[in-house]
């Protein structure tokens, strides 16, 4: 009885409505942008590393800009990497696949290794960590995926959706 | 826990404590409904009852003014 009057109300739109079983608003979740971040970082530490320029000044700068824009994209990896696992794996994909909360953390700690130094082992090893990631996404959404070397440098193997159309 | 459809009376104010139902004028998701943890002076996280509800992380802190009322009373639809 009271019920049906609320809902009467409500059909008038005098009562204010909310959502308790949200989710988010867009659903768009895709592992692509933390893999080109991942193999950014490992560019920009083949570019640091080449020397290309006799003036040191400009070495100097090519190398500021290196490690400047390898921080940015590290934290990329991060906050993409994040996204997904926070919001996109819900509890009955984390039971399908519980090894992803000790790949995020690699991805997590293997990310901030390379925001500190300039190993290019270890930008390989973040590539390889979001690759793996990627394929336990795809996965989630039983979608094949194929390894395919990227078509610019560093030219690394890198998981792409293999998708019907 | 609201049911969907559910009618819920929601009352101001000044003290909120952990385990609450609030409502919420939430910056990226609108009106939401969600249970308070971590309540501070300032501000408040946000948790879901349903396993498939939104991380805690993905709501982030809440200010303390977006809170519009705690749950008093709720009516479910087949009440």
């Amino acid at each position: 009885m009271i019920y049906s009057i609320l809902n009467y109300l409500d059909g008038k739109g005098l009562i204010a409505r909310a959502s308790a079983h949200c989710d988010i608003p867009c659903g768009i979740y895709d592992p692509g942008p933390a893999l080109i971040a991942a193999v950014s970082v490992v560019r920009l530490m083949d570019i640091a590393h080449d020397g290309a320029s006799e003036d040191p000044v400009a070495l100097a700068n090519i190398r500021a800009r290196c490690t400047l824009r390898k921080e940015e994209e590290a934290e990329k990896v991060k906050q993409e990497i994040r996204i997904i696992w926070g919001d996109y794996f819900k509890a009955p994909l984390l039971e399908a696949h519980p090894n992803v909360h000790a790949l995020v953390h690699a991805i997590m700690q293997k990310a901030s290794a390379c925001k500190q130094d300039v190993h290019r082992e270890d930008g390989l090893a973040l590539v390889e960590l979001v690759n793996e990631f990627a394929e336990i996404f795809w996965r989630t959404k039983s979608i094949e995926t194929t390894r395919k070397t990227c078509p610019y440098p560093p030219q690394l193997k890198l998981v792409y959706p293999v998708l019907a159309d | 826990m609201l049911s969907p459809g559910a009618f819920a009376l929601f009352k101001r104010s000044a003290i909120y404590r952990d385990g609450d139902v609030l409502l919420i004028n939430h910056p990226r998701f609108g009106k939401i409904v969600k249970r308070a943890i971590d309540v501070n002076a300032d501000s408040l996280w946000l948790e879901g009852a349903n396993a498939n509800s939104l991380s805690r992380e993905s709501m982030g802190p809440i200010e303390r003014a977006r809170v519009q009322g705690k749950l008093v009373y709720h009516i479910d639809r087949n009440k």
